[in-house]
């Protein structure tokens, strides 16, 4: 990425700047008492805080559980997404029942069901599982549907001509042109998902990064809620970097995410 | 909109025939009709005495477009009708690999389609055709969207195969001297709703360089000869098209 002509290190050493002079700002304006560290806390106390956590493996536990559910959330999230994308894409009389039903349930803030899904599926694991998955399939679902509904006609005739039978032609013409568009959104799936079992927590969980900031605030601990968002803030970063690299190798045969030159 | 009309056409196993005819006439169509990609409203195709009622089997059909799958490599690519056909793996590998070198592609097996050039994708799309040797090939303009050099190219390369193969080739083409250059006969069709014109047979002995026969005095014989059937129903085909 990054806009043509900017030299990459400028924009990473000023991003750096930006980032040192708002801790810098922070720290001091709360030592000189400008921000009230009972609601905005400091740097040091956060850091400190952050540093007890570790040390009481409490962050270890919380990290651990929330990533679990981000992952088993996500797992059958795209999962789903796929199976009932590819079925509403290619079954005429499912696509003519229940894509507006999909529209209605996408457009519907899928939040709001976490009260139901505490109630059915208790505090534990399996309801931060289900709101994860529930986040994540219908992104996967639409780029599943998309990808097999706009694939190159073309491709079709040419691979029937070659000999392919109908099951040749999902598993080597829908299927991969699905898969390439429920890869492209790969990143924002990831992202609702870890949303899914952040929030899914802070609602209702008894470990997890979600629960540590619902419980710092019911303490009336700003620290504590700030220690968990710079926490979140790392996990986040660290796994939209691997999901890149992940995205660009699925991605390799497309032209614009190709890095080497034609021949 | 009716495409073809009334036509009536035979076609000789292991000749080089072209169609030529102005745009819109129905030479893609009859391509369809004849791979069993489209069945006809009426009449029937018969390949080889049996009616064609599906997708023939022993048949290649080169698109305008590559239609490559873009998600497979140059081998995966090619290696597609095997795979389709459950030929088993190390004999898809030997006959990918002779198909690789025979069309000029060796070190370029595990190259994605977008990182190839036209003239390099429609080598694919060619050894992807003869990997499977199949009796027929169809032809749709496969050379009209490479520039001039690559497609006098890929046309000897054409020739030179098809005279190893012995395969019948039906060539559509808007392009009266290419249409020459490559075949054995050249059916002229008229302008929508298309029907069989003329058929010229074309005896330019063999084998032939497409670049250089163009301007031989027999060439030009022929081409002025055919161009007199074909020029009414250019100008036919632009009154339809409404200027």
């Amino acid at each position: 990425m990054g806009s043509r002509g900017v030299d990459r290190r400028l924009a990473v050493a000023l991003q750096a700047g930006i980032v040192l002079s708002v801790l810098i700002l922070w720290e001091l304006g709360g030592r000189r008492g400008f921000l009230d560290p009972f609601f905005y806390s400091m740097p040091s106390r956060i850091t400190a805080t952050i540093v007890k956590w570790t040390r009481q493996g409490i962050l270890a536990v919380d990290l651990l559980t929330t990533l679990y559910e981000m992952l088993l959330g996500f797992a059958i999230g795209t999962g789903s997404g796929i199976v009932l994308g590819y079925l509403l894409a290619v079954v005429p009389l499912l696509d003519a029942v229940f894509v507006p039903f999909m529209v209605l349930f996408n457009a519907t803030p899928r939040l709001v069901l976490v009260p139901l899904f505490i109630l059915w599926f208790g505090i534990g694991l399996a309801s931060k599982v289900v709101l994860s998955a529930v986040i994540v399939v219908f992104p996967v679902l639409f780029a599943t549907y998309t990808g097999i509904k706009e694939v190159d006609p073309d491709l079709i005739a040419r691979a029937r001509v070659l000999g392919a039978r109908p099951v040749d032609i999902t598993r080597h013409v829908l299927l991969p042109s699905a898969l390439s568009w429920v890869f492209s959104s790969l990143r924002v799936s990831v992202g609702f998902a870890l949303i899914g079992a952040v929030v899914g927590e802070y609602l209702g969980a008894n470990r997890g990064l979600g629960y540590r900031i619902a419980f710092s605030q019911a303490m009336f601990d700003a620290t504590g809620v700030f220690a968990g968002l710079i926490v979140l803030l790392g996990v986040v970063w660290v796994i939209d970097s691997l999901v890149k690299g992940l995205e660009q190798r699925l991605t390799v045969w497309k032209p614009a995410s190709f890095g080497t030159p034609r021949t | 909109m009716v495409a073809l009309q009334d036509v009536t056409l035979e076609i000789p196993a292991e000749r080089f025939v072209s169609i030529v005819g102005p745009s819109g006439c129905g030479k893609s169509t009859l391509l369809n009709l004849i791979a069993g990609l489209l069945p006809p409203t009426s009449g029937q195709v018969s390949i080889n005495g049996a009616p064609v009622t599906d997708v023939y089997p022993d048949l290649g059909f080169i698109f305008q477009k590559d239609a490559l799958m873009p998600w497979k490599t140059v081998y995966e690519n090619i290696a597609l009708p095997l795979v389709f056909r459950r030929v088993p793996r190390a004999e898809i590998h030997a006959r990918v690999m002779r198909w690789v070198e025979r069309v000029g592609l060796t070190g370029f097996e595990h190259h994605y389609p977008h990182q190839l050039s036209g003239g390099m994708r429609k080598r694919v799309a060619l050894a992807q055709t003869l990997v499977y040797d199949p009796s027929i090939i169809l032809m749709d303009e496969p050379f009209t969207a490479l520039d001039v050099h690559t497609r006098d190219l890929m046309e000897n390369e054409l020739l030179r195969l098809w005279s190893e193969l012995k395969t019948t080739i039906v060539f559509v083409t808007h392009d009266l001297e290419e249409a020459i250059a490559l075949s054995d006969e050249v059916v002229v069709f008229t302008a929508r709703p298309g029907r069989v014109k003329a058929q010229h047979p074309i005896d330019l002995p063999r084998p032939r360089n497409v670049a250089e026969i163009r301007t031989s005095p027999e060439f030009l014989k022929v081409y002025r000869k055919i161009w007199e059937d074909l020029r009414d129903e250019v100008v036919a085909s632009y009154g339809q098209q409404g200027g």
